[in-house]
């Protein structure tokens, strides 16, 4: 096995340029980057790129890093960005976000930690655009309302509704899941 | 579970997805690699043409109005242009060492108009290395080599002998370069090589457009830099006495008058 580095170890490597330590850092973070990238786009094609393009930009700019926070939190705020900005280019494409007809249901009787993250993931990667965006940002990311707002170019207001929505339709799914997952024990 | 709040609801997701990994396809790496070497190599260039001009451009305009006063104050004149240099451009700082030790190559040559020429000659040369972009380097030189042929004193021939050397490795050049440039410069191409035959002839067209130091300077950073707004523009009405009135070096600009 070759030497492991710590992440501020890579970190320094890229900053002078090094391409193994590019390469080194490229292993050792792109499983957690593809995960993030995953939950914004709408399916892995778009992920995919959105991964290329936000390890260029670490590259690019890993000198502009100073280390306040933690290197791989300015990764994921680079790569959260890039996917944002990808959605952002695609929603021109169909900028009416589809209202799907969902009733506001609490989620009863079902073992959430039977979710695994395949799970939650699926989940989230089923909502809408919209849904999705404003549902990782303010849940995942913890971004507020009001940098959401500023970010995706909306209202609040359309924040707060949208995260709303998301939930409610994310435990609908999730009864649906209940429902065929417990069908042949309740009978 | 009857009711789940939406806090603990989002906690749910936060918790299963804030640290879930995915691994990416292998291939991936691999188109990102070139990427990033491409991004690379496009951004030098830029600053060091910027650096490399600054530096030309001054000593070209120091050394040929000195030329036109005294030719003892050269060695002075350079290492003004040293402090000048470094002091507008950080970047231009590996070109300012370098410069040091063409000055230092004027120390131990006689202050003569020889040193002069030698102290641009291996200034440029010196400049030149830098990665510059192909197209860009022969209008460098090229113009480099235009400033020393219309400097009055250099085709004098007991000059010219003392370095014969160079004058041929001049030549050399300007006939390698040549075929790049424009009809203008091709002329420019017969005052070296008829300086070395002592005929001067041949420099009368082109003084008429190139009158001074700051015309100069101006066709070559009109060659080098196609913005609007050049990195350096010289007022050239004043005959000898060429100012600089605007400069362009991305986020510094001066601009002493509306652009023609």
């Amino acid at each position: 096995m070759t030497h492991t580095y710590t992440l501020d170890q890579l970190m320094e490597g890229c900053k002078a340029g090094n391409r193994k330590m590019q390469e080194l850092l490229y292993k050792q973070t792109s499983a957690k980057m593809f995960a993030i990238c995953m939950r914004y786009a709408k399916d892995t094609m778009e992920a995919e790129d959105s991964l290329q393009l936000g390890y260029v930009k670490i590259f690019q700019k890993v000198t502009e890093y100073r280390g306040d926070g933690s290197f791989e939190g300015w990764m994921r705020r680079i790569m959260v960005n890039t996917a944002i900005e990808s959605y952002r280019k695609n929603i021109k494409a169909m900028n009416v976000v589809p209202i799907e007809d969902a009733h506001d249901q609490p989620a009863t009787g079902f073992d959430f930690s039977r979710l695994g993250m395949q799970d939650l993931m699926r989940l989230i990667q089923n909502l809408a655009d919209g849904y999705r965006m404003v549902f990782n940002m303010y849940v995942i990311e913890g971004y507020s309302h009001k940098e959401i707002a500023e970010m995706l170019g909306i209202s609040e207001g359309a924040s707060k509704s949208q995260l709303s929505r998301a939930r409610t339709i994310l435990k609908q799914e999730i009864n649906k899941m209940e429902g065929t997952s417990y069908a042949t024990y309740i009978g | 579970m009857q009711h789940i709040s939406d806090k603990e609801f989002d906690h749910l997701f936060k918790a299963g997805l804030a640290d879930a990994e995915v691994k990416p396809p292998a291939s991936l790496w691999d188109q990102i690699e070139p990427q990033i070497a491409a991004r690379k190599k496009r951004k030098m260039p830029y600053r060091w043409m910027a650096a490399a001009s600054v530096v030309v451009a001054l000593s070209a305009g120091i050394i040929f109005m000195q030329s036109a006063d005294q030719p003892n104050y050269v060695q002075q004149s350079v290492k003004n242009d040293l402090k000048t240099t470094s002091d507008l451009k950080a970047g231009s700082e590996k070109a300012a060492v370098k410069e040091n030790a063409a000055k230092q190559a004027v120390d131990a040559d006689q202050p003569d108009v020889v040193v002069k020429t030698s102290a641009t000659e291996s200034l440029s040369a010196e400049v030149i290395p830098t990665p510059l972009e192909e197209t860009s380097t022969p209008s460098v030189r090229q113009n480099e080599k235009t400033l020393i042929a219309m400097q009055p004193l250099a085709p004098e021939p007991h000059l010219i002998h003392t370095t014969p050397a160079q004058q041929a490795e001049q030549t050399v050049e300007l006939a390698v370069a040549a075929p790049d440039m424009g009809t203008a410069l091709a002329s420019t191409e017969n005052p070296t090589a008829t300086a070395l035959d002592e005929e001067h002839n041949a420099e009368q067209p082109e003084r008429a457009r190139i009158r001074n130091a700051g015309d100069l300077v101006n066709f070559v950073v009109d060659k080098l830099d196609k913005r609007e707004q050049k990195i350096l523009e010289f007022k050239t009405d004043d005959d000898d006495n060429s100012s600089l009135i605007a400069i362009n070096i991305g986020p510094f600009k001066l601009n002493q008058r509306k652009h023609k």
